[in-house]
């Protein structure tokens, strides 16, 4: 898995680099929160590590932009906190934190918390499949709204989305359909 | 007291006592806590170098930053230096830099005299990661 790790001190991120290069993973490091959201911007990453407090701002700011984009795929975000952030997990959950971990960082514990990362982005791509289809019958091809009314395509096209339609002819309906249908209103004409 | 007063207190305390026994300044089990998250030696030495190197000017920047009184500056500072000498088991610095970031004032002279501890401490640990490295690469 694509992991951003940021801490603004050198130590902790090339230690958390290694640790999670040695358990596998693909790792991307910004040594702080402005970087990290350009880079996280330019290639999202499924899941983030983020020291909480940092330099430029804390690691709640990061977890806020990353939950401020609209309708994109979630990503999972682990704050890294010292060991005196009783109190403040509150703070951290109503940022968009998913998880924290206490720095220095153990390696199980890590790896540990990684799995359930795993197994949480496995789960919701799972509801966003289910929630992406879409019944549709197989007769007369009308679809089923989550209001459990049945409208035809063309309807569901023109208000769910910003598409607007205008009719033709595809190639296979004009061979198929159109041109025997014109040949035939000929024939009856020249009877 | 409040409790985090105390639970800093305590962690401080037994920090220093370590320092006080004549103990080492660096816990050799954390760095081979580190050498175990790592898997390897070569890290192990560039996280020490990288460790050593920002804490040097973190010491110089937080003298600089009580000197002016710009408390905020001091104890972030003082917050980042906590979190990596946990990292390689500096012990007794990571203790002083607890009590720097929670309780350090530019008003009082213990303000300044902390502060003096923290250099202190880093000198100590220094000198220990200097040795250990003459131990491992003899001359």
């Amino acid at each position: 898995m694509n992991v951003l790790v940021v801490d603004d001190d050198a130590m902790s991120r090339t230690l958390l680099r290694a640790t999670m290069v040695k358990l596998g993973h693909e790792v991307t490091v910004a040594q702080s929160g402005a970087e990290a959201w350009r880079i996280f911007s330019a290639t999202p990453s499924p899941l983030v590590l983020t020291d909480w407090m940092m330099d430029d701002g804390d690691g709640l700011e990061l977890c806020r932009r990353i939950r401020g984009r609209p309708s994109a795929p979630y990503t999972y975000v682990i704050l890294l906190t010292a060991n005196d952030a009783a109190g403040h997990y509150l703070e951290g959950i109503e940022a968009g934190a998913d998880d924290f971990l206490g720095k220095p960082v153990d390696r199980d514990l890590l790896a540990a918390r990684i799995h359930v990362a795993q197994r949480i982005l496995g789960l919701r791509d799972h509801v966003e499949h289910l929630e992406r289809l879409l019944p549709i019958c197989m007769y007369c091809k009308k679809i089923r709204n989550p209001d459990e009314r049945w409208m035809k395509v063309e309807e569901f096209i023109t208000t769910r989305t910003s598409e607007q339609l205008t009719h033709g002819i595809c190639p296979t309906c004009y061979e198929t359909v159109a041109r025997p249908a014109v040949a035939r209103a000929l024939r009856e004409r020249q009877r | 007291m409040s409790d985090r007063a105390a639970r800093i207190g305590t962690k401080a305390a037994a920090g220093e006592a370590a320092a006080d026994r004549g103990e080492d300044a660096v816990d050799e089990t954390a760095l081979a806590a580190l050498l175990d998250m790592t898997g390897d030696a070569v890290i192990v030495q560039e996280l020490i170098d990288v460790y050593l190197t920002d804490t040097a000017e973190r010491v110089v920047s937080i003298r600089e930053a009580a000197a002016r009184g710009d408390i905020a500056t001091v104890r972030r500072i003082a917050h980042t230096l906590r979190g990596s000498s946990v990292s390689i088991g500096a012990r007794e610095l990571a203790a002083v830099g607890h009590r720097v970031e929670h309780t350090f004032t530019a008003e009082s002279a213990d303000g300044a005299a902390l502060i003096e501890r923290l250099a202190a401490a880093f000198e100590r640990v220094r000198e220990s990661l200097r040795r250990r490295q003459q131990r491992r690469d003899p001359p």
